[in-house]
């Protein structure tokens, strides 16, 4: 039985439709919409991972190839790399160079509200309601607006995501078909979903989680057939079942469509650099106290409540993507985005169940009076988006007007006169710096810059990654690490790292270059390291005596 | 979803979509599997040879020590007491080799040293306060461990006791006692590997046993994942700037004396080296300059201490500096003379240089006491090994007096 839709195009009192087709709900949208776009607009472009798949996408535009190495850190030398991201990194470094950092802002906007919108197609076509799927879209921003704060590899891993659900939610996704039900054909399933993967592949390694959303609806579908007919035979004749089988082995083929092929499924999931990326504070359990935890407890406390008072049955399926997903996020905090994508799905359903019986009762008459479609609404939709265009940044500049500055682009703590500086007066050897500048100098800074370590742990050798977090601490063996690893220059941040600033100030064989209000820069001389071949003097030696 | 019809009849039957996916899964599980055994072949340890490579001196020159100086330095040399620390003794062993007993019975035989190494049995009579054993077995872990530490019942540098067990000839299938159970110094080299950092604190030992006991075999990948070969191995040695690295960074030039030789050795027996080309040049290189520094700075006398890439020693006597006392000079000087013997003509001194630092380390032996050669007694057994090495011959090799 599908459930009637609020703001639905047919009258609650059983009249004829109107011949407009826009209803306050589509201009709600289009407000929500319009607002998103332009506050999304004027984010800085925050978070070091974009300025160090900046630089890898500079380096592959560059050399037409993809690294063996890691370009920036010539201590990773021998590490596999497999640049699961490249195709991310790409976009994001020719959106660079042609755009800048507007470009890049524009980029950031348009994928987040893309995500948004897809994640609002997909609950409005789950739930039937128009108002659950915006409702849907505005949960996950509070749950997990700091997955999407900042534009990254996995950004367009979110947007996959949400595509996909879209698509499984126009395919009944969780239904609970009756017995004898005909399933839908699926064929922009099954053409729509290999596509997905092939790109997802490529743009981000995050291609998993849709491995298990397809597969929680296959096995769901399987719970729920077992559960009605208690027939395997059932089961195996079932056609959505089959379908969604179907659906995932083609999910799995298609990821191997990328310049790795199968080493990319293993490399993501078991390479040693695992053991760095675990000490990250994105991939750390979630606290239940911490602001992660927190939101998860009370999704879950929301959705009790809304199952209760919903007349919707939970599908197997769902109940399988509320715990795979959940158990996932619980484990890092890095995936609580997936798992507010897949609790807004799951929610809608149930929301727009509750909405509707709502709707039945006198205060909902008087609002679906009220929300009548008219030809009023599709104007002022324009009218409200044009103006949050016009306020843009994009906006600004079709008309002419000044643009934002570095600092309102980057924010504030980006070290835009640091990189600068470097550029003018390149760096000698192996350069120190925090893991956030790391990344920013390999992007901004000067070309060529060999870094001790940036952020991407995954691709660097456990020990160097420990020493650097050591000596970036202030640790009081600092001096015997710079000095294995060769450093010839130190960029510290002053605020972040008191302890190392003020012991790099002291030491005796470091002196300062260069420092502004966040900034320090030293250097020391070391002699040549391994000398290329035939510079050396020749020592005064005669011949050697015979031998035994 | 529309409401009843006729059931749908799927494609398939439901026999053939179970063969059908039977056939795709079990297609997947032979891929993974053929996967995991190449995965599992990148990672392994590479093959190992189960007697070391020996690097032998080159040079004989009798007016570098005579026969009877050498007789009678070497005659002191021998380690005494009931239980002289771990790290003596492996410096000891280093020393002899696989000698007979000497003849004064309380001098410490090389069968005894061995034991204190490798038998866990053994080790605790002889320590029996110590804090820890020295062998570290682990039998879920990879292999047996030698423990590192500044107690007398440890070994003062990572994996010595293996470098010193390739450079006496050791095969792997000597036997080693743990406290567990038996097993042969295979495991002991396996977990070396196994646990190996290209940025350990220390990998001058490691880098030396694996150039002995690994060749042909050049590559392996690290439980960091990180490829390694002995160019890498090379670049690490040759990384840190001068004297930084255990015993004023004689023991990096002396590894890398040893990859030079090494590398000679393979290709001399038509097999492939170890070293690409580029890396060969670079590392001749670099010692080349260490032994220009060396000849610039050697003092009239004719010794060295840790100042020794930027300055010679400005007074004749010891003095208590850090880096200029009598031990850091023996160090310096006895250390730089023993891979000095190793190395090819290309990167030799001057032979006059190599004549006066072994003048002053047989001087410097006379005038010792007993006891203070029983102090220095690890330092002094890179001067003993040199003398002998200029002589054409191993300290095993020397009738003593």
């Amino acid at each position: 039985m599908s459930s009637r839709r609020f703001f639905d195009r047919r009258r609650p009192s059983g009249r004829a439709p109107t011949k407009h087709r826009f209803g306050p709900g589509h201009l709600l949208l289009a407000v929500l919409a319009g607002a998103g776009y332009l506050l999304l607009s004027y984010i800085p472009l925050a978070g070091s991972e974009l300025w160090l798949n900046v630089a890898w996408g500079s380096w592959i535009l560059e050399h037409r190839a993809l690294p063996s190495a890691d370009p920036f850190v010539p201590l990773a030398a021998g590490m596999e790399v497999v640049d699961g991201e490249w195709l991310s990194q790409v976009i994001l470094a020719a959106v660079d160079r042609v755009a800048g950092g507007e470009g890049l802002s524009l980029l950031f906007t348009l994928t987040v509200l893309a995500t948004l919108l897809f994640l609002a197609r997909a609950c409005f076509v789950a739930g039937g309601s128009l108002f659950a799927g915006t409702l849907g879209a505005l949960a996950i921003l509070a749950l997990a607006w700091g997955r999407f704060a900042a534009l990254r590899p996995q950004s367009f891993g979110l947007l996959c995501f949400t595509a996909l659900l879209w698509l499984v939610a126009a395919n009944g996704a969780g239904d609970d078909e009756e017995e004898g039900a005909e399933a839908p054909k699926g064929r922009r399933l099954m053409l729509g979903v290999p596509l997905i993967f092939v790109l997802w592949a490529n743009l981000d390694a995050s291609f998993a989680a849709g491995w298990a959303l397809l597969g929680c609806l296959f096995l769901g579908r399987v719970i729920d057939v077992l559960r009605r007919t208690r027939s395997p035979r059932a089961v195996l004749a079932d056609s959505a079942m089959r379908r969604w089988l179907y659906v995932l082995e083609m999910a799995v083929a298609a990821t191997l469509v990328n310049p790795y092929g199968v080493r990319l499924l293993v490399a993501t999931h078991s390479a040693p650099g695992m053991d760095n990326l675990r000490q990250l504070p994105d991939w750390q359990p979630l606290e239940i106290l911490g602001p992660g935890g927190r939101g998860l407890a009370l999704s879950c406390v929301a959705l009790l409540f809304l199952l209760r008072a919903s007349h919707r049955r939970l599908a197997a399926a769902h109940v399988l993507l509320l715990l795979v997903f959940g158990w996932v996020a619980a484990h890092g905090t890095r995936f609580l985005g997936w798992y507010g994508l897949v609790f807004a799905l799951v929610l809608a359903p149930h929301l727009a169940d509750i909405l509707d019986r709502w709707q039945q009762g006198r205060a909902g008459l008087w609002l679906a009076d009220l929300a009548r479609p008219s030809k009023i609404y599709l104007p002022l939709a324009i009218v409200l988006v044009w103006i949050a265009l016009i306020f843009s940044p994009l906006g600004g500049a079709v008309l002419g007007h000044e643009g934002r500055t570095p600092r309102q682009l980057y924010g504030a703590a980006a070290p835009l006169a640091l990189a600068e500086h470097l550029r003018d007066d390149p760096p000698r050897g192996l350069v120190l710096a925090p893991r956030h500048w790391g990344d920013w100098l390999a992007a901004q800074g000067p070309p060529g810059i060999e870094l001790l370590a940036t952020s991407g742990a995954g691709r660097i050798p456990r020990r160097v990654w420990r020493d650097h977090q050591r000596v970036a601490a202030g640790d009081a063996v600092w001096p015997r690490l710079l000095d294995r690893y060769r450093v010839e220059t130190a960029v510290v941040d002053k605020a972040g790292q008191p302890n190392l600033a003020e012991a790099m100030r002291r030491a005796a064989d470091w002196r300062p270059i260069y420092e502004d209000e966040r900034a320090m820069v030293l250097a020391r001389s070391l002699p040549e390291a391994s000398p290329a071949a035939g510079s050396a003097e020749e020592p005064a030696s005669p011949a050697p005596e015979a031998g035994p | 979803m529309s409401g009843a019809g006729a059931r749908p009849r799927a494609a398939l039957g439901g026999t053939t979509f179970v063969a059908l996916q039977v056939v795709v899964i079990a297609a997947a599980v032979a891929w993974g599997a053929h996967l995991a055994a190449r995965l599992e072949a990148r990672r392994a340890l590479p093959t190992l040879r189960a007697e070391p490579l020996a690097v032998g001196p080159l040079y004989d020159d009798p007016q570098v020590i005579s026969d009877g100086d050498l007789r009678r330095v070497l005659a002191r040399l021998p380690l005494t007491g009931d239980a002289p620390p771990i790290a003596q003794v492996d410096h000891s062993l280093r020393l002899w080799g696989r000698r007979p007993p000497f003849a004064d019975p309380g001098q410490l035989p090389s069968w005894e040293m061995q034991r204190r190494l490798l038998d866990h049995r053994q080790f605790v009579l002889v320590h029996p306060g110590a804090q820890a054993p020295l062998l570290l077995d682990d039998p879920e872990g990879t292999g047996v461990g030698v423990r590192v530490g500044a107690d007398d019942g440890a070994a003062s540098h990572v994996d010595h006791t293996l470098a010193t067990l390739a450079e006496i000839g050791m095969p792997l299938s000597t036997p080693v006692r743990t406290a567990l159970r038996e097993t042969t110094a295979r495991e002991i080299l396996e977990r070396s590997l196994a646990d190996f950092s290209l940025n350990q604190s220390e990998v001058e030992w490691s880098a030396l046993a694996y150039a002995l006991f690994l060749p042909p075999a050049n590559r392996w990948v690290t439980s960091e994942g990180q490829e390694m070969s002995f160019d890498r191995l090379s670049e690490r040695l040759m990384r840190e700037r001068l004297p930084d690295g255990v015993c004023s960074a004689n023991h990096r030039l002396y590894g890398l004396a040893t990859f030079l030789r090494v590398d000679q050795q393979m290709t001399a027996g038509g097999e492939a080296p170890i070293l690409a080309n580029a890396s060969r040049r670079r590392i001749v290189e670099f010692l080349k300059q260490a032994t220009s520094a060396f000849v610039r700075h050697q003092h009239p006398d004719g010794f060295w201490n840790f100042d020794w890439p930027r300055a010679a020693p400005a007074a004749a006597e010891p003095t208590e500096r850090d880096g200029d006392r009598l031990s850091d000079r023996i160090i310096v000087t006895g250390h730089v003379l023993e891979w000095w013997a190793l190395a090819p003509g290309e990167v030799q001194p001057p032979r006059p240089v190599v004549r006066a630092a072994a003048r002053w380390l047989i001087d410097r032996v006379d005038r010792l006491e007993d006891a203070d050669i029983q102090r220095y007694n690890s330092f002094l057994s890179h001067a003993g090994r040199a003398l002998a090495l200029w002589r054409g011959r191993l300290p095993e090799e020397v009738e003593l007096e």
